[in-house]
Formats: structure tokens, sequence, C-alpha cells
């Protein structure tokens, strides 16, 4: 009963992955195919060429801004569902994951509306007098970080709510009657209790960062780039598939790496807080 | 220590009253039992005194303090909670240290603090487990240290004793009255359990749908129930419902005539007449003179251990009626259902009562 | 109340007005993170009924013809017939794949049976991007090898989806096999049920919410997919997702705005008829 849906995730995620492994290390002929040899160029090419060092590093700061701003974002609305005892619940939990399901390409054409030179700000702005020149928001940076944080955070939410939902309520009560005020209360035991829905969130979302391609490519525009657009160029426009295929390596590489130092730092800080 | 005064508390959740009029002085060292059916509002009435939950209305007063509109954490009350709340990240002495900290107190003292309370509830030696090391009991008795090293002013309970197997809750019982003698504890205690309010209890509060029935020592509730309420919830009682018709007597709707004691006040409204099991007896000859005499059947018999219940069906009524398992007899058959004889009562063991 | 105790009564009062306020900013504070995560819905399902094809705000007028104007436009009305179809494919397929899979993992105990679940719930750890590529020079290697061309077609995209929704039907059947009563299963035997009947009669019904929630979830995942798809496209066979960025990346008029509104409705609409079957807020 199991073997229908192993072999299929085998053939086609394992098996086509471990090919593109193998193509990370033929080497590349412009204009023709490539060499089936075992070469390690593709990732010297990477650690060479500094457009490229600048695509990651790009790709990892906006990365980790959008995992902390979603996270602070997220906490108070998690903690709101997790706590609420509002027959609504049910209604308010879907109502996180509706944008989530409807997709990035849906809700990045929301923020070019409102960022538009005659969008939504701009236009609110120049009624209010506040500025007299449209303010340049689209294909900025922040007009990416700002998409990308909407995209994951409810991601974020969902992940801290379900580790929200089981402390013990009684736990933060205990806290206030030994006299702790409600800031104390949440630095010294609510904090430390959903820690690991903490760690589970920012690794989740910090992977979906590091991995958005339609967010940055319509709010970027042309000349912000992101390590998924690169990827994409590699392998459709540049036919340099092994290349791509390194980048997708480096790219995963990277993430797991960080994600991975990022939850052992969070753990020890954890700890010692406790 | 200090008293807890509480003076027309009222909770209202939109249209719902969970609790009304709630006026209460507990003395300071007294400990006080909130006794009643879930759903009363005894826990909602511990939670506003803890400050968990605000009043619509009335005045809390602990000490010389009014501490209405205070929040929880300026209050100074020492709470153990029904699942012990214990911090799962914190071992043993972090968690009872938790209070010591917040009022930031120095290393030294905490120190010495805590291993005193530990050492009160038997838990020294324990001091750098994690709570989920524990057993119940001892999470239960970490939750009590934690509570009580703060020295608060008012101690509050909400049925801390519902999460242990019968045989550790008795001994626990016995725990938690010791320490709230030796220390002078005003307590307030929280159960729906009456066996644990009766043992444990200087005074108890019997609530029902947010307001108070009646107030009093264990013995006075028991033997002198003011309503049909109270009768039933405490202990059992057999009633029967009718009206006053003489002094001293009582005539059910079924047409019998029991006679009761007049000394004892008429309630106001309508009134039934309760009899507690254990002052009824079963036997094969009537009784003369003052005692209340009916005729009865045995309908069924169940074994109880200690003793022995019989369902009676007597003066038109079901009644029931406690035999004790003195010397094992009764398990022998020595009552039968379908068996006839009387049953007798002391006008005195009949109680007046509201409806 | 009553001022009596003349020291601590005004502050605690102050403290308990303080209180209110806190809670009352704490609900203004979700309430505007709702707002944030909302804020692109709202603005695209207006923008589709400006009057004005040129974005610019306030509008000119209102009206609902950009929604007519979708039919016209060839690219929208195949998108949305690709990813119809490739998310029916999907749901089908990935649900008895699914539903099989997680019948097996949660009845039965056997050596590897962790590594088997992480197995089947690596497509949702995979970035799609790195999948998508994988997908396509792998389509394109068996293309070179027996002739057989996957890119850019049906059966090459329904394959992409099938993946990434097995670890969606395994979780969602497996948690309502989970929660249903097992000893339902074995009353059935006792009463002298046979395996086979126990687990048409008794288990697939009891499972049945679990597995049409499934069916819708994989349809909605299908459906709105855009990263794993992106090579899998050719020209004349996309999906609807990946047309709406194409015609983005040029520009932003009602037309798109009416499109991505039908792309909400739809899965708006599946995602409210699987919350009849399963609650969604207890599996996400």
């Amino acid at each position: 009963m199991l073997a229908p849906a192993t072999l299929f995730v085998l053939a086609f995620l394992l098996l086509p992955m471990l090919v593109v492994l193998r193509y990370s290390v033929n080497r590349y002929v412009p204009g023709g195919l490539m060499l089936q040899v075992f070469t390690l160029e593709n990732y010297a090419h990477f650690f060479r060429d500094h457009y490229f060092q600048k695509v990651l590093l790009t790709t990892v700061w906006v990365s980790v801004v959008c995992t902390f701003v979603s996270l602070v974002l997220a906490f108070p609305l998690a903690y709101f569902l997790a706590r609420t005892r509002s027959a609504a619940k049910s209604m308010l939990v879907m109502l996180v994951v509706f944008p989530l399901l409807v997709g990035n390409v849906v809700r990045a054409a929301g923020w070019m509306a409102l960022f538009g030179t005659k969008g939504v700000v701009n236009s609110v702005l120049e009624a209010l007098h506040i500025i007299t020149v449209p303010l340049n928001i689209m294909y900025t940076t922040g007009a990416v970080i700002v998409g990308i944080i909407s995209i994951v955070t409810p991601f974020m939410v969902l992940t801290l709510q379900s580790v929200l939902e089981g402390i013990n309520f009684s736990v933060e009560e205990a806290a206030l009657n030994l006299g702790a005020a409600p800031l104390r209360v949440f630095t010294k035991v609510t904090l430390p209790l959903a820690m690991p829905g903490v760690i589970a969130g920012t690794s989740l979302v910090f992977i979906l960062c590091m991995n958005a391609y339609a967010t940055p490519v319509l709010l970027g525009g042309p000349s912000f780039q992101m390590m998924a657009q690169t990827i994409y160029d590699q392998i459709s426009n540049t036919q340099n598939w092994p290349f791509g295929a390194a980048l997708a390596f480096v790219l995963m590489f990277v993430t797991v790496a960080l994600t991975v130092i990022a939850q052992v730092f969070l753990h020890r800080s954890y700890k010692s807080a406790g | 220590m200090a008293k807890v005064q509480l003076h027309k508390l009222m909770k209202r959740y939109g249209d719902f009253v969970a609790v009304d009029d709630f006026s209460l002085d507990v003395a300071d060292g007294e400990f006080v039992a909130l006794l009643g059916p879930s759903g009363c509002g005894k826990t909602t009435t511990l939670r506003m005194i803890a400050g968990f939950v605000e009043a619509t209305a009335g005045e809390i007063r602990i000490g010389e303090r009014d501490v209405t509109g205070c929040p929880p954490h300026r209050r100074n009350t020492g709470m153990v909670f029904q699942g012990y709340a214990l911090f799962p990240h914190m071992t043993v002495f972090e968690n009872v240290a938790f209070g010591l900290r917040m009022r930031r107190l120095g290393a030294a003292e905490i120190r010495e603090r805590v291993a005193r309370a530990l050492k009160l509830v038997r838990l020294d030696g324990h001091a750098e487990r994690m709570p989920r090391q524990l057993s119940g009991g001892q999470q239960q008795r970490v939750a009590l240290a934690r509570a009580l090293v703060v020295q608060p002013d008012a101690f509050l309970l909400d049925e801390p004793l519902s999460n242990l197997d019968a045989k550790l809750r008795q001994e626990v019982r016995l725990e938690i009255r010791q320490l709230q003698r030796t220390l002078g504890l005003t307590t307030i205690f929280v159960t729906h359990d009456q066996e644990e309010a009766l043992t444990m209890a200087d005074r108890l509060v019997v609530m029902d749908r947010g307001a108070i029935q009646q107030v009093g020592s264990p013995a006075e509730l028991y033997d002198w129930p003011v309503n049909r309420f109270v009768a039933d919830f405490i202990g059992h009682s057999n009633f029967f419902d009718g009206s006053v018709c003489g002094p001293g007597q009582f005539k059910t709707d079924t047409g019998a005539i029991v006679k009761f004691d007049p000394e004892a006040g008429t309630p106001q409204g309508g009134v039934a007449l309760a009899v507690r099991p254990e002052r009824i007896t079963f036997g094969n000859t009537p009784a003369d003179g003052p005692m209340n005499c009916f005729e009865a059947e045995i309908e069924a018999v169940t074994f109880a251990g200690p003793r022995l219940d019989l369902i009676l069906r007597c003066a038109g009524s079901r009644i029931v009626a406690y035999v004790h398992n003195h010397d094992g007899s009764v398990a022998a058959g020595k009552y039968r259902a379908g068996e006839r004889g009387f049953a007798t009562w002391l006008p005195s063991s009949a109680r007046l009562v509201d409806q | 109340m009553t001022a009596t105790d003349g020291r601590c009564l005004p502050g605690s009062v102050r403290v308990a007005r303080r209180f209110h306020l806190g809670r009352t900013a704490f609900h203004v504070v979700v309430a505007t993170i709702y707002g944030f995560l909302f804020l692109p819905l709202i603005f695209i399902a207006f923008i589709s009924v400006f009057s004005n094809r040129i974005i610019s705000f306030p509008a000119d007028g209102y009206t609902l013809g950009w929604y007519l104007n979708i039919f016209s436009q060839v690219q929208f009305v195949n998108g949305f017939v690709m990813s119809f179809q490739v998310a029916l494919l999907a749901m089908v397929c990935g649900c008895i794949l699914g539903t099989l899979a997680a019948i097996a993992l949660t009845k039965f105990d056997f050596r590897g049976k962790t590594f088997l679940n992480t197995l089947l719930m690596s497509p949702l750890i995979v970035p799609g991007i790195v999948a998508g590529t994988a997908l396509y020079v792998f389509y394109v290697q068996i293309t070179e090898l027996f002739g057989l061309r996957l890119a850019a077609s049906l059966p090459g995209l329904a394959f992409a989806h099938i993946t990434i929704t097995i670890p969606w039907t395994v979780r969602l059947v497996a948690t309502s096999m989970g929660g249903a009563d097992r000893s339902v299963e074995e009353a059935a035997m006792n009463l002298g049920a046979n395996a086979w009947t126990t687990f048409t009669k008794v288990t697939l019904p009891l499972i049945r919410p679990g597995i049409v929630a499934a069916a819708l979830f994989s349809f909605i995942v299908s459906f709105g997919n855009l990263e794993m798809s992106l090579f899998l496209v050719g020209p004349g066979k996309t999906t609807l997702p990946i047309a709406i960025l194409q015609y983005l990346s040029f520009n932003l008029d009602p037309t798109i705005a009416a499109v991505s509104v039908v792309e909400i409705v739809v899965i708006g609409v599946a995602m409210l008829v699987t919350n009849r079957f399963v609650r969604i807020s207890s599996f996400v």
C-alpha cells in the first residue's frame, strides 16, 4: 500500500534531484551539449564570481529581515488565536490560512497596486499633501521585503499557534500570581515555553524566504536578484544547466546550514534563559 | 497573613451572572472551603480574589488593602492551581524561587527561603529535578511550596487534590490542613468534593448557581441545612414533600404525618422535610411514643462496604436507610428485598428545609 | 467602588484602566496584522472594478466589464483550463496514493516506518524552485533517452503536482485515521465482518471526511502552485498562476486584477467546502 506513493516520490523528486546533482559537476559548453565529466568548476565559479555571491548575500539578508519581522508580527496574532475563546476562532484561523492558499502571485499583484507610482500609497500621500512627487516604492528592496513578509507571516502564525495552544494558560496565571508583571510573564514564562514554536517557525519561514521567486520578480524588478530567480535564469535563459544545478545546491546547502546554526543558537539562548 | 473580606461581589458575562451578591469575611488564619457543583461560581469567586477575573461589582479587601482594581501580580496571594501549573522549563528550585525573584530578594535569602519551603513539603533533595520528573503528589507539593514561600496574605487553592488518586488525596488533605494550622494561613479552598470540604475546612460556603446557599461549620451544615440543595449536596438526605400542618407536625403529599422538632424554627416558602439515611433504623418491631414509625418494605439492598444501603418503600415515598456493618452480619443476607418491617427515626432527626 | 484606603485605591484603579487599555491595544495590534495580511487581496479586488485601464487612484469610475474581458484573453482561459485539469488529476491520483500510504502508515508497524514517513513528507521540504529545476532536467533526460516528451505537457505537470499533494493527503488521512475510534473496527470484526468488509463498510466511511478534505486540499495546493511548475510549462501550455505572473511582469491592469479575483474565488470556495468536511484549523 505504501509502495505507489513511495515510488512516486522517489521517481519524481529524489531521482531528479540526484540527476541534477550529477549535472552540477558536468562541464558547460556554451552553445553546445554539456560534457559528462566530474568537475567542481561550477561550484568554483560561484565562489569566484562576486555577482553571484552578492545575489546570495542579498537573498540571505532579505530572508533574515523578513524572518525576524514576520516573527514579530506573527507572535501577537498567534498568541491571540491560541488564547481566544471566541466562537469565531475557527473562522479567524481560516482568515490566516486563506491568503496563504491564494498563492504569492496574486498577493504580489495586490502589493503592486499599492506600491505603483499611481498606486494607493502614493495617491494617499499626495492627497494628504505629504508629498508632491510620487515616491519610488515599486522595484525597491523595501517593496520585496514587505511582499515576502506578507507571504510568509501566515506560516509563522500557524506554527507558533500550534505550540502556544499547548502551553497551559494557568502557568501564566501562576507567574502573575507570584508577582510577575505581564512583561516579565512574557519573557520568563511564555517566550521560553514558546521557543520550540519560535525555532520551528523561523526555520520554516527562513527556508521559504530563501526560495522566494514570484515576489522578488514582481516587486523587485529586473535589477533586483535573489537566488531562485538567478537559478531560473541560468536554467531557462542562459541554458547553463550545470551552473544552474550547482546554484540550486549552493542555495539548499546555505539554507540548511544557516537554519541549523540558527537552531543551535536559539536552543542555547533558550536554555540559558530558562 | 491577613483577613480577606468580600463585599457584594458580582461577576457577569454578558447576560450570564456567574457570581451574584457574594459577601464573606474570612478571618485571619481561617480555612474556608467554597463548595458546590461545577458551574456554581466557586472558581470564578476564587479567581476574582486572585485577580484573574475582574469583578463586575463589589469589593475585595485583603488585610487592610482594597485590591478590587489591583492586577493579579500586585495582590500577594499564593495560589495552588488545579493542574499545579508548574513552570515546565524550570527546575523545582527555580519554580519555588520564581516569586522571590519577582520580589527582587537577594540570592542568599532566596536560597535559604526556598530550601526552607522545600523542607516544609518534604522535597529537600529534589531541588534540581524538573517538574516532569516528579510524581503527581510531588508536583503538588512543589506547587504548595511555590505558593507559600512568598508569604502570601491569602492562600488560595483551586481543587488542588482533583488530580491525585484516592489514597494520596487522604494524605495530602491532612498535610495541607497541618501546614495551614502551623503557618496560620488564611486559606480559601475551592472544591466540588463535599468530603474534602467537610474534613478540611473550619467553615464551608455552599454555592449554587452563582449564589451562596449557606455558610457555616461542617457540623452546622450537615445537621442544620437551610434548604433542600444544601441538605442534598452535603451528605445524602431523604426528602418528604408536603407542608406543616401543626406544631411539630408535617403532612406529606402522600398523606402521612411526620413529626419534627418545632424548636428548629420554620423556614419561609415552600418546605420539605429532610431525614439523613443514617438516622433511620429498620427493624421488625414498631417503636412507640414520640418516635416517627412507619411500615416499610425493602425494595433493594446495596452492599457498600462499611455499611448497607436499604432502599425502602415507606409512607408513600421511597427512602434510603443505612445499616452499619458492625460485625459482618449484614453481608450474610440479614436483609432481603421484599422483607417487611418498620422504619423509625426521632423527630429531632427530621429537618424542615426550604425547597 | 468606594474610596476607603486612600493610598492603594487610586493606584489600583489606574492600573485596572491600564490593563483595559492594554487589552484594547492588543486587539488593535491583532486587527492591524490581519489587515496587513489582507491588504493585497483587498486592493486587487478593488482595482478589478476600476473603469480606467491605466491604474491610478482614485478610480475614474467603476465597472464589472473587465471580468468579461478575461474571456477574450486566451492565455488566461487556457491557463485556467490547464490548471483545472492538472489540479483534478493531481487531486485524484494524489488522493489515492496518499490514502493508501496513510492507511498503511497508521495500521501497521514495520521497520523504517519513520524513514518512509519522512520520505513522503519530503516534497514539502525541498524548495519548489529546486524541485522544479530537478524535474525539468529529469524530463529532458527522459526525452533524450526514451523520446518521451514530459516537459510542457499535461502529464508532466500532473506528475509534479501529484508529488506535492502526497504529503498533504498522507497527513490529512492519517490524522483522520488517528481520530477514528478503532474499537468500532474491532466491533465489526467481532460481529463477523471479514477484513475487507470491515475496511469498506467501517473504516472507509469513518475516514471519508479526511479523504474529502485531502482531495480538496490537493486541488488547492496544485491549483495555486507556481515555483515547481515554472520550468514545466511551455507556450500554450501554461498554468493560471504562471499566466498571471507573465502578464504581471509587463503590466498591472484591471484585467489581471479580475483574473486574480477569479483565482481567489476558486480557492476560497474550495477552502470553504473543505472546511465543511474537516476543520481546516485543526490540521494546518
